[in-house]
């Protein structure tokens, strides 16, 4: 009893929609739309990043990542790190956080993926917790729970990573990047594979797929690109703390941005990152900083989506493998 | 040396506390095959209950123990009742199929409940102070809080209480067959749908039960549970999926590496321990200290 | 010329012994059937070839290597082929896109993969089926997509476990057709089989095992005339003197 989605879109009318899309928030700034809804805008993208990358993980490859913010916060950190105890400019977290978050990924793959279903998941919710713990108590290190301040880089020439114009091109410019990527990468012989191992890993081996090998792929992949939206965050914020890069709230609005976009889709969290961002900063204009309505929301929310549209908001766009 | 007697027993009066937990998280595992996320929750709530029952009425929680247990067993009746069995009778599931798909429901659950919880009582951690809370007794030497006793007591007759059921009850004969293969029970008569929703309800008034001894012990606070939902998880592991005896011993086994080592470690760490823990088992034992699938 | 030689595979599980010196050896080209009781271990066989299981004891020789100790997917690429008994399909994939799947692993493009991906629906006989999901199929076309995953890696030894399980004889006959004209490309085939009457007309050799062992090797006739055999399928009492 399947209703038939209609395909809204056919490839070269995708790419025009996607081309409007781009055009559109390249001329956001011009726009007159000021500084506070040009920051939530960032938020979104630095979101954005990380949930395509959650979704070639835990949507394409079936292996559901609920601390994303493993990654998220490897990247967050090594901006502020390499400031306070390299004394170099913390814009150099964008390389090495996303190279660190990936070999982290690598190395935590060989036990975790001797996991399946629901005990992955669990186990990188520990993980999670772990990283954080440790974040928190070696304040030597990390700064505790009082975080890192994450220092003003200098002006280079014409780039001036402090102007706020200039970041927002900056993430635009790395959302269109990993999102091609990503989008490719998907499409190509490895999204085949990951697919494969997410319906059957059985079938997929008979078929000649290394599943630990590409899971592997998908999981260090999806650090890489995690770990840089980890890393331009902390770099926006000017300040990182364990909760906000580890905590469990990060974690789990990657986690519903990726299930409500339409998990095995790269394109699905280009509607639910700015949409869930939107709404969140609603909720806290609305209720206060303070309280947890943002949070509380989002608790209805994926309950709202699972049982009502479990495969996310792009499918009521289209049906096709996006 | 005495200390280390001191921080063996705590372990273990702790460590029955968590078992109580840990046994209806396997529970619902075994029955469904579904992690509840919001277990730790509903101790949180039955936390919350005890406290605002004595806050108003000044009745000792333990007297009044039923009130708090009905209030999660109504929880979990919504819960399974509604929000669940709809998911599984739509029939479509997300990403890996309905394990995940019900992990991710309860995970949207826990939020729900952990950030209402701090919506409507804030975040402020509250401590519930009853007469005999700084009663110390003395066991063999070491010097014991008397919550800490009591709380390992009513732990230990509720698993029993438990056990007895699940052995020696037609209604828990099912449950366990349930367990084994819920298919062959279902076409031995069995009413899995029914069974379902005892598994729950039994489950929550564990938590409950285990909620209302905690209030005793420890902080109040929004999101103490989500700490619950994964020790619990982790002596689940610990004891081998399913089996009920397992988690009673995983349990105490995490409640004493968590004493001995805030101890002798770190305080800090705490809680990291069962993690750590955690994962080494995981990967040395996939399937826990006890094996799976038993009672 | 033997493509596959199984010398003494014992595998067990707990105290159970699924296979107990099991020796045997395929050549090259032919069209094996694999028969015996149900629970005689003739699945438990395919998994220890294909590598899902690992035996206590034995060896298996495929072109001159031993195989055992790889895994599935080193002994796919290796070129053996296999099905499930009961299909495992890529449920979320279009039929096209399970055989393109397969089909990536010998392919050095998208492009060409695509190619075989179609020649191989076409072979089977599930062109016009291919954007359809397997959940969609009938049995009979599960079974043939089973195949055509099989075939798209373009194995040299394909086994087929029960491919003609609760098929209608119209079906049974097309498939029969299809094992025979992949055999007769060049394919060598073990067909582990019920339906009495494939084994019978399709097999040059047939093997029985009861309980993990072999009891007979022969020819269909031989095997069908055989007491052993007789009484691992109907009980000692139905023995013909």
């Amino acid at each position: 009893m399947k209703r038939r989605i209609p395909l809204a879109f056919k490839k070269p009318k995708r790419l025009n929609i996607f081309l409007l899309i781009a055009v559109i928030l390249c001329l956001v700034p011009e726009l007159g739309v000021g500084t506070y809804v040009l920051r939530i805008l960032i938020l979104s993208l630095v979101f954005l990043i990380a949930t395509m990358a959650w979704c070639l993980i835990s949507g394409y490859t079936g292996q559901i990542n609920l601390a994303p913010t493993m990654f998220f916060g490897l990247g967050a950190y090594s901006s502020a790190l390499v400031a306070r105890h390299l004394g170099l400019s913390p814009w150099l977290g964008l390389l090495i956080g996303p190279l660190l978050a990936s070999s982290f990924a690598l190395v935590i793959g060989f036990p975790l993926f001797r996991l399946h279903g629901a005990y992955f998941a669990l186990a990188t919710l520990a993980v999670g917790e772990i990283l954080y713990y440790v974040m928190v108590n070696e304040v030597w290190f990390s700064g505790g729970t009082v975080g890192l301040q994450v220092p003003f880089s200098p002006k280079i020439l014409f780039i001036d990573f402090n102007n706020i114009y200039f970041q927002y091109y900056f993430i635009l410019v790395l959302a269109f990047l990993s999102t091609y990527i990503l989008y490719r990468i998907a499409m190509s012989r490895l999204g085949y594979y990951f697919m494969a191992i997410r319906d059957d890993e059985d079938t997929a081996m008979s078929m000649g797929i290394n599943v630990f090998k590409y899971k592997e792929v998908a999981f260090c992949v999806s650090g890489f690109f995690t770990g840089l939206a980890g890393a331009f965050y902390s770099n926006f914020l000017l300040y990182v703390e364990p909760s906000l890069a580890f905590g469990i709230t990060p974690a789990l609005t990657v986690v519903i941005m990726g299930i409500l976009g339409g998990a095995d889709t790269i394109l699905g969290a280009w509607i639910s990152a700015p949409l869930l961002t939107f709404i969140m900063e609603g909720l806290r204009l609305v209720f206060g900083a303070a309280g947890a309505y943002d949070l509380f929301t989002l608790g209805v929310l994926i309950i709202l989506i699972i049982l009502l549209l479990p495969r996310g908001l792009i499918r009521l766009v289209t049906a096709a493998k996006i | 040396m005495s200390l280390l007697f001191e921080t063996l027993i705590a372990g273990i009066m702790t460590g029955g506390i968590y078992g109580v937990i840990a046994v209806g998280l396997a529970m619902i595992f075994g029955v469904m095959r579904v992690i509840n996320f919001a277990h730790g929750d509903f101790v949180m709530v039955a936390m919350y209950v005890s406290y605002f029952l004595y806050l108003w009425f000044n009745i000792d929680p333990l007297l009044i123990i039923f009130v708090p247990i009905a209030v999660v067993a109504a929880i979990a009746f919504l819960v399974e009742g509604f929000i669940l069995r709809f998911s599984r009778l739509r029939g479509v599931f997300i990403l890996g199929g309905k394990e995940l798909t019900g992990l991710m429901i309860l995970v949207g659950i826990s939020m729900v409940l952990e950030n209402g919880a701090q919506i409507v009582w804030s975040p402020n951690y509250r401590s519930l102070v009853l007469p005999w809370s700084s009663i110390t007794i003395s066991i063999w030497g070491a010097k014991i809080s008397l919550p800490y006793v009591i709380a390992f007591i009513i732990s230990i007759l509720t698993t029993i209480l438990f056990y007895i059921f699940m052995t020696r009850t037609d209604l828990g004969r099912a449950i366990r067959a349930t367990v084994i293969n819920r298919e062959a029970a279902s076409l031995m008569g069995v009413d899995t749908d029914k069974i379902n929703l005892i598994t729950w309800i039994i489950a929550s008034v564990m938590a409950g039960v285990a909620g209302v001894v905690m209030s005793t012990l420890f902080y109040i606070y929004p999101t103490v549970g989500l700490a619950f939902t994964l020790k619990a998880f982790i002596i689940t592991i610990l004891g081998g999926m399913g089996s009920s005896i397992g988690a009673f011993f995983g349990a105490l086994l995490l409640g004493i590496a968590e004493s001995v080592g805030a101890v002798y470690i770190a305080v800090g760490y705490k809680e990291v321990i069962g993690y750590i823990i955690f994962l080494v088992v995981l990967l040395l034992k996939p399937s826990g200290l006890f094996g799976r699938f038993r009672v | 010329m033997s493509i596959l030689e199984v010398k003494s595979v014992t595998k067990s599980f707990g105290g159970l012994k699924a296979l107990s010196d099991v020796t045997f050896d395929v050549k090259q080209g032919e069209l094996l059937g694999l028969i015996g009781p149900n629970g005689s271990g003739k699945t438990t066989l395919f998994n220890v070839i294909t590598g899902y299981y690992r035996p206590e004891k034995g060896s298996i020789w495929f072109n001159g290597e031993n195989i055992v100790g790889l895994k599935p997917f080193q002994i796919a690429k290796k070129g053996i082929a296999r099905t499930f008994q009961i299909v495992k399909p890529l449920s979320s994939l279009s039929v096209f896109d399970n055989v393109l799947t397969a089909s990536l692993l010998r392919a050095s493009n998208m492009r060409s993969a695509r190619e075989r991906a179609s020649e191989i629906l076409k072979y089977v006989g599930l062109s016009e089926k291919r954007e359809a999901k397997p959940s969609e199929l009938t049995i009979a076309d599960r079974r043939k997509l089973e195949v055509a995953r099989a075939l798209a890696i373009e194995p040299r030894l394909l086994l087929l476990d029960e491919t003609l399980a609760g098929l209608l004889p119209s079906e049974i006959d097309l498939t029969l057709k299809l094992i025979k004209s992949i055999q007769a490309d060049g394919i060598t085939i073990i067909m582990v089989e019920h339906v009495m009457r494939a084994i019978m007309s399709a097999c040059e050799r047939v093997i029985v095992l009861d309980h993990g062992e072999i009891i007979a090797k022969g020819s269909p006739v031989e095997i069908a005339k055989d007491k052993k055999v007789i009484a691992a399928y109907l009980g000692a009492e139905y023995q013909l003197a």
